[in-house]
């Protein structure tokens, strides 16, 4: 069974502390969003919780076993991941970055056979980029190049997907059809955890939301439990109504 | 697509005959009857010393000088995904020269022929730690190509320096070859002693190569993907400091190769560090033959040096290279 | 007042400039000569009677000058203008001592130089020695010198065996005809194997068909001259070549600057082809 679970990870840099006993666990089938301010502490812990950043304490198991002990590869196998910053180091094809999603299964770039390559057609496809699939990268909007990354992660085909702000600076229609195809992944059977900072669009597509301020975890459950107008005014400091699944933000509290 | 399948077989036909057309070249005339006889067997015993002793050592040394030159840039490129990074531009080329004259002006190298290779081999590899170290520090490239000229710089006033106070007697001229590189005279004895460290560090980058396209994602998702970066830096900075090296140990130092032909082969194999890495190294090696028959053609009274016609490419390439890169990139 | 008109003459002659420098003249038997460089230095050793020789060059004494040992025990000084005038010689013998414009300014300052100069053939060093002496007052001595110079030639004038031979410097370089060793070579008999003009690197291409019978290793023995990374003395065709020839030592001092001494080395290698 392909779980993350995190316990009690805390991440210190220097003499700051940014993050602080945070414990979470993500499973196959879950939308889960990571919600918070600016320097919650967000990136640290999901980096932490991949094995990319040193934790000070705590553990991060995946499938059981301490990420620290896999290698590379390995975790890239199960956890597919989509960092907040993008660069495109040189002008590739459409279908070149989204085939190094199957890095970690060991084939060589541009002579991909095979499972590798039909893994490549299908996130083409699944992201509506088919028709782009020859194009330049550094001819792509800023939209289609969301989507470039997004099937490069699809394409990776791993149990679970940890995605850091996919849709910031996207049109809200971009923002929609990202969202949608990490639906659709998760309502294939993986599991995905994105960071976002759109409370009413996680609201929508999450089926769990997690919420952390100044490093810490303080709660974690369904929107329905979670959303309420006490807990944003704690987490971001704004006064805001929830009727349903509609949040109107009016202010700074 | 058609021209991109047709790169290589181009690249080795054509380097194959630029090896041929520099047997053409000697001190001594030799028509083409009796040079093709010499190659393909049967002439008289001289003939087949010259071209075979004299004539093609030179030529094989300027092709695998400038196919190690042309790999390592090309993966240096890769790694710090940036067009300008190559062993002469950043300081590792003028750093082997510094170590392999300090090993020869200083009785090293009478220990053993092999410790001017890997003495070279020492600079070059220390060199790049250095870079490399700086960009884990910084994502400017200008940042790193300032380390690199202050290397090279300091690597050449270092050499100045030790030649002078050098023990054993050393000659001018010398000291112009290490710095601005040649392959006159080059026999394979000389050859045989580089080779083995030049075809290890392109090994070694060879079989690392998917890492670098892994790379073009950034750091953070190349990890993200399964890419070791770790075992990637060392491999790419192990591998383009024993290619170097050797290149330096055979023919002094040469730079701006490997900016050139990097530069023309990545359109040809959609800009994919991992898949330019042999292109870029039968083109360099194919460069630097063309540039050794311009040196043994163009009537200056002494034979102008390798580096020089190098330069008077490459430099240029560098610079309209710079300024193509937009602003944002930097 | 007549005390006084010597310094007037003096300061009116400084002020006018060189056009109005007194004449110098060359005294006929001078007595306090200094030499600039180590090749004047082997004319002043070779033809003055040592009391007439007041300072030499520093590198008198040095493995590459021929009269090194008559050298010892005299006084040298620096070529610099300075150190040469506070001495007052009344001659100074130089090639290049001094710099470019040293003659120019000796002459303004009202010493006479003689000029070695440079020679490319054994007939012009055979004059140059006597111009040399004359200027030097000691005519006899000159032509004793050349006297000698001819009979040693005249000796190797039977042995035109016509045998190849083949300069070299530890550097690889070589030279061909126009130049002194050229005609060295020649002197002693032998074929320069060396064709084309001016000093080159040694001819790695001509090795592979032919080697020479002798070779005139020049230099070897000297700490400023040695094989360089590059040098086409490395190379197995050569080593293989000229490992099977003959070779001749020459030293430094026998060729370095143009001489009689030249005939040492001419005879070395006449020498040389006899085994």
């Amino acid at each position: 069974m392909t779980e993350l679970t995190v316990r009690n990870i805390s991440v210190q840099a220097d003499k700051a502390t940014l993050v602080s006993d945070a414990s979470f666990t993500l499973t196959r089938g879950e939308f889960v969003a990571l919600l918070g301010p600016n320097g919650a502490g967000k990136t640290s812990l999901i980096r932490a919780a991949m094995g990319l950043q040193d934790a000070s304490d705590g553990q991060s198991l995946l499938g059981g076993t301490d990420v620290k002990t896999l290698s590379p590869a390995e975790r890239a196998r199960q956890i597919a991941y989509l960092p907040q910053t993008r660069p495109l180091a040189w002008p590739n094809s459409v279908r070149d970055v989204v085939s190094l999603g199957r890095f970690s299964h060991g084939a060589p770039l541009g002579r991909l056979k095979g499972l590798d390559a039909e893994a490549v057609d299908r996130a083409l496809q699944a992201c509506g980029l088919t028709d782009l699939a020859a194009r330049k990268t550094n001819t792509l909007s800023g939209g289609e190049l969301a989507r470039v990354h997004c099937a490069r992660a699809f394409a990776a085909e791993a149990p679970l997907l940890i995605a850091d702000e996919p849709i910031a600076a996207l049109d809200p229609r971009q923002q929609f059809r990202i969202l949608d195809l990490i639906r659709s992944y998760v309502d294939q059977g993986s599991g995905a955890l994105v960071v976002l900072h759109d409370i009413q669009l996680a609201a929508r597509y999450a089926s769990r939301m997690i919420w952390m301020k100044d490093g810490r975890i303080v709660a974690d459950g369904p929107p329905a439990d979670t959303l309420t107008p006490d807990r944003l005014r704690h987490i971001y400091g704004v006064n805001a109504r929830v009727e349903g699944s509609q949040i109107f933000i009016e202010g700074a509290a | 697509m058609m021209r991109d399948s047709l790169l290589m077989p181009a690249l080795i036909i054509a380097s194959i005959l630029a090896l041929v057309a520099a047997c053409f070249l000697g001190s001594t005339s030799l028509p083409a009857d009796r040079l093709l006889a010499a190659l393909f067997g049967g002439a008289d015993a001289g003939d087949r010393l010259v071209v075979w002793q004299i004539r093609l050592p030179r030529a094989i040394a300027a092709y695998i000088v400038g196919a190690a030159l042309g790999i390592s840039g090309a993966a240096l490129q890769g790694l710090l995904r940036n067009p300008l990074a190559e062993p002469g531009v950043l300081g590792v080329s003028a750093s082997a020269s510094l170590m392999a004259t300090f090993s020869l002006y200083y009785g090293i190298a009478t220990i053993t022929p092999w410790a001017l290779p890997i003495a070279a081999i020492i600079g070059a590899l220390t060199a790049t730690a250095v870079i490399t170290i700086a960009a884990l520090r910084t994502q400017s490239v200008v940042t790193l190509i300032l380390i690199g000229v202050g290397l090279s710089s300091f690597a050449g006033a270092a050499m100045s320096l030790l030649m002078n106070l050098a023990p054993n007697p050393f000659s001018l001229s010398d000291m112009i070859n290490w710095m601005l590189g040649s392959v006159a005279n080059r026999s394979f004895d000389e050859i045989r002693l580089a080779a083995p460290f030049i075809l290890a560090g392109g090994l070694i980058l060879f079989a690392t190569r998917r890492g670098l396209s892994a790379l073009t994602l950034g750091e953070e998702a190349a990890s993200g993907i399964g890419l070791d970066l770790r075992r990637q830096r060392i491999a790419t900075v192990v591998g383009a400091g024993l290619a170097t090296g050797g290149a330096v140990a055979l023919a002094g130092a040469i730079g701006f190769v490997g900016i050139v032909a990097p530069h023309i082969v990545r359109p040809f194999v959609g800009h994919d560090p991992a898949r330019s890495l042999i292109p870029s190294a039968l083109l360099s090696g194919l460069i630097l033959v063309v540039a050794d028959i311009f040196v043994r053609l163009i009537p200056t009274s002494s034979e102008l040096k390798l580096g020089v016609v190098a330069a008077l490419i490459g430099a240029p390439a560098f610079v309209w290279i710079a300024m193509q890169r937009r602003a944002g990139n930097d | 007042m007549t005390r006084l008109a010597p310094l007037l003459i003096a300061l009116f002659l400084s002020a006018c400039g060189q056009d109005l420098a007194p004449e110098t003249q060359r005294p006929d038997r001078p007595v306090r000569v200094v030499s600039l460089d180590y090749c004047a230095d082997q004319y002043v050793l070779k033809l003055l009677d040592r009391d007439h020789i007041l300072a030499l060059s520093p590198d008198a004494g040095r493995e590459f000058s021929y009269m090194r040992n008559a050298a010892d025990d005299l006084p040298t000084v620096r070529p610099s203008a300075e150190d040469v005038i506070i001495l007052k010689p009344d001659l100074v013998v130089r090639t290049y001592g001094g710099g470019p414009n040293a003659s120019a300014f000796f002459r303004k300052a009202g010493i006479p130089v003689v000029d070695v100069g440079w020679t490319p053939d054994i007939p012009s060093v055979m004059a140059n020695t006597q111009r040399i002496a004359d200027e030097l007052g000691e005519s006899e001595r000159g032509a004793a010198v050349n006297a000698e110079m001819q009979m040693r030639l005249d000796d190797l004038r039977h042995r035109a065996d016509g045998q190849l031979a083949l300069y070299m410097t530890p550097a690889g370089v070589t030279t061909g005809p126009g130049s002194l060793i050229h005609e060295m070579i020649e002197a002693a008999g032998l074929t320069n194997m060396q064709t084309e003009p001016g000093w080159r690197s040694i001819p790695l291409e001509r090795l592979a068909y032919e080697k020479p019978d002798v070779v005139a290793a020049a230099f070897f023995g000297s700490r400023t001259n040695h094989p360089d990374a590059w040098s086409p003395m490395k190379h197995p065709v050569a080593r293989k070549q000229l490992t099977n020839s003959e070779v001749v030592s020459l030293e430094g001092a026998w060729t370095s600057c143009s001489g009689w001494f030249l005939m040492d080395a001419v005879e070395a290698l006449a020498e040389g082809t006899e085994q």
